[in-house]
């Protein structure tokens, strides 16, 4: 019951933070741009290292490819929502020790480990609710501007493309933004896990980024192949293997075991350390 | 019926690396009582309001609030505690109504009635739909005091709870923590700079020094000394010492000027009087004089921080 008023009362702060938005903002202009550039430039095959002399005959661009190309371009889930993610839950702990909210908030009569469960929730929420607003608004901008048809999909570890059916294609979006908003609550993990540990809402945001750019970097370098697998950065992108001729699920289950080792492991930390930890601040 | 003890800590240590910050600290407050904390800054006041709240874990020893050890589940679950920690920190993008209703919320929720009255108590009525970003390090110290009160404690923590008071604020935190404690049966647990505060305040004291407790005790008992100082004029000051320094139980016999000082117990100073009217001297003052909570601290902060050289 506690845990439920905590959530409540965690929901109730970050709806009322001006930040929250900017971040659903800020994705909202991201689709805005892409489908803009789309509307203008037409399908971004180049991207896709599709020869020049393919040729492609009907619809291309249709209101599921928005939401499918957003996930593939990579730059939305390696790059922008976890930045976002890193500011908002690295100051979950860290942003209220440093303005001594944490310490108000821990003068009453409420465990830390409430606390703490009630911080977590909300950051794989928000983590969850970002990663699905983009793709739900990217299908609602995608449709409005470009209308119905089949998925131009491409073929995993293979060059080429895979026509996916219209409802098809509908029913592998939700399960690669399901996987995506899985892969964002191991970010928020992460953050909150750096934000228990820091004092600072900056730091515990910095390191956040850091981490992942590490994994990115370790991911370039032929010496560290052996690690590779275990990469986190290695796992965020298991939605791809929603979109392939026939989904992979026994990529996707593997996966999903270490993105679970990803999200339980920094959140059993976290809580290890905030029970035990003087606050001071 | 023996009145029950709220604060209980037995041998409290706290090291922050190589910083003691508190070294065995062993006290008791009942129930009902209004008990002041005093000590230099650094002296370990907020490490010890620290770990009774829960908010820092002992080194050595233990505390006990309301019959829980502090940072048990029970004691979560059951201690009905307000507190202030320090300055006061809200959620400056919520108005202060807000912030109460939240931190009510947190621990079990209360009536919107009993927010109204809170604010009412600390005067924060008209200004308690603005944002805390607003609000004067007075008014977030008050929007600290309400949330204190919210819901009925049993018993209030207050580290230095006058910071940023205005003079008519202290008056009414003054007059509200009596009516608590009177009317409520509410205990007061808090630490001050403002000894002369303390001392209209508090019905017991603690003084801290070094992270040790050096004095515990009510008001009246740690003013309670066998001796006093007084101080005497009379119309022959020369011949009044001379008579005095050959009176027994009275020592320390000066005459400076037109004054005459003396030490002698509390009980000596009608039969002195009496005494100086046979011998035809007219006495047309006599002071005496009892050692004051600040004269005492001093004394203590003084004698400890000399030990510790």
């Amino acid at each position: 019951m506690r845990l439920l008023v905590a959530i409540r009362i965690e929901l109730r702060k970050l709806a009322a933070q001006r930040a929250t938005y900017v971040g659903f903002g800020a994705l909202a202009l991201l689709v805005g741009l892409f489908v803009w550039g789309t509307w203008r430039a037409g399908p971004p095959l180049k991207a896709w290292s599709v020869p020049e002399d393919f040729i492609v005959a009907g619809k291309l661009v249709t209101g599921v490819l928005i939401p499918y190309v957003l996930l593939e371009m990579r730059v939305a889930l390696a790059v922008f929502i976890p930045l976002l993610i890193a500011t908002t839950v690295g100051g979950s702990v860290a942003g209220e020790r440093k303005s001594g909210t944490l310490r108000t908030l821990m003068t009453r009569p409420v465990s830390r480990g409430v606390v703490l469960s009630a911080k977590l929730v909300v950051a794989w929420a928000y983590a969850g609710a970002l990663t699905v607003f983009m793709g739900v608004f990217a299908l609602i901008l995608g449709y409005a501007v470009f209308g119905g048809g089949d998925l131009l999909a491409l073929e995993l570890d293979a060059p080429g493309l895979n026509i996916i059916a219209e409802q098809q294609a509908w029913l592998r979006l939700a399960l690669g933004y399901g996987l995506a908003a899985v892969a964002m609550m191991a970010v928020a993990s992460l953050a909150l896990f750096l934000s228990v540990l820091c004092d600072n809402p900056l730091t515990a945001a910095g390191l956040t980024v850091a981490v992942l750019l590490v994994c990115a970097v370790l991911k370039q370098i032929p010496y560290f192949e052996w690690l590779w697998p275990y990469l986190l950065t290695e796992h965020i992108t298991v939605h791809t293997r929603a979109f392939a001729s026939s989904v992979a699920w026994a990529d996707i289950g593997r996966s999903g075991v270490y993105l679970a080792g990803y999200i339980l492991i920094p959140a059993g930390l976290a809580a290890a350390i905030f029970q035990r930890r003087d606050i001071l601040c | 019926m023996c009145p029950r003890t709220v604060v209980n800590t037995t041998q409290l240590s706290k090291r922050y690396g190589h910083v003691q910050a508190l070294r065995g600290v062993s006290l008791a407050v009942q129930q009902g009582e209004i008990f002041g904390l005093l000590g230099p800054n650094g002296a370990g006041k907020s490490t010890l309001i620290r770990i009774l709240v829960g908010l820092v874990r002992p080194t050595a020893g233990q505390a006990w609030v309301l019959g829980h050890r502090v940072g048990s589940s029970a004691a979560r679950r059951n201690g009905v505690v307000g507190a202030i920690v320090e300055q006061p920190a809200f959620y400056r993008y919520l108005s202060g109504r807000r912030n109460l209703q939240l931190l009510a919320d947190l621990s079990g929720g209360c009536n919107p009635h009993d927010i109204d009255r809170a604010l009412e108590i600390v005067g924060l009525t008209e200004r308690q739909h603005q944002r805390v970003a607003a609000y004067s390090a007075g008014m977030r110290q008050r929007l600290g005091l309400a949330q204190a009160l919210l819901p009925a404690p049993e018993l209030l923590i207050l580290d230095e709870p006058a910071s940023g008071l205005d003079p008519r604020g202290l008056v009414e935190v003054r007059t509200l923590l009596h009516q608590l404690t009177r009317e409520e049966g509410v205990t007061v647990f808090l630490s001050s700079h403002l000894l002369h505060e303390v001392e209209q305040l508090c019905t017991h004291v603690g003084i801290i020094v070094a992270g040790r407790l050096v004095a515990q005790g009510s008001v009246a008992e740690l003013l309670s000394v066998p001796q006093i100082h007084l101080e005497l004029r009379t119309d022959d000051p020369a011949r009044t010492a001379e008579i005095l320094r050959d009176y027994d139980g009275v020592s320390d016999v000066e005459h400076i000027n037109e004054v005459v000082r003396l030490t002698c117990a509390p009980g000596e100073v009608a039969e002195i009087n009496v005494a100086l009217i046979a011998n035809n001297i007219a006495v047309s003052a006599l002071m005496p004089h009892r050692e004051t909570l600040e004269e005492l601290y001093l004394r203590l902060t003084g004698e400890s921080e000399d030990a510790g050289r």
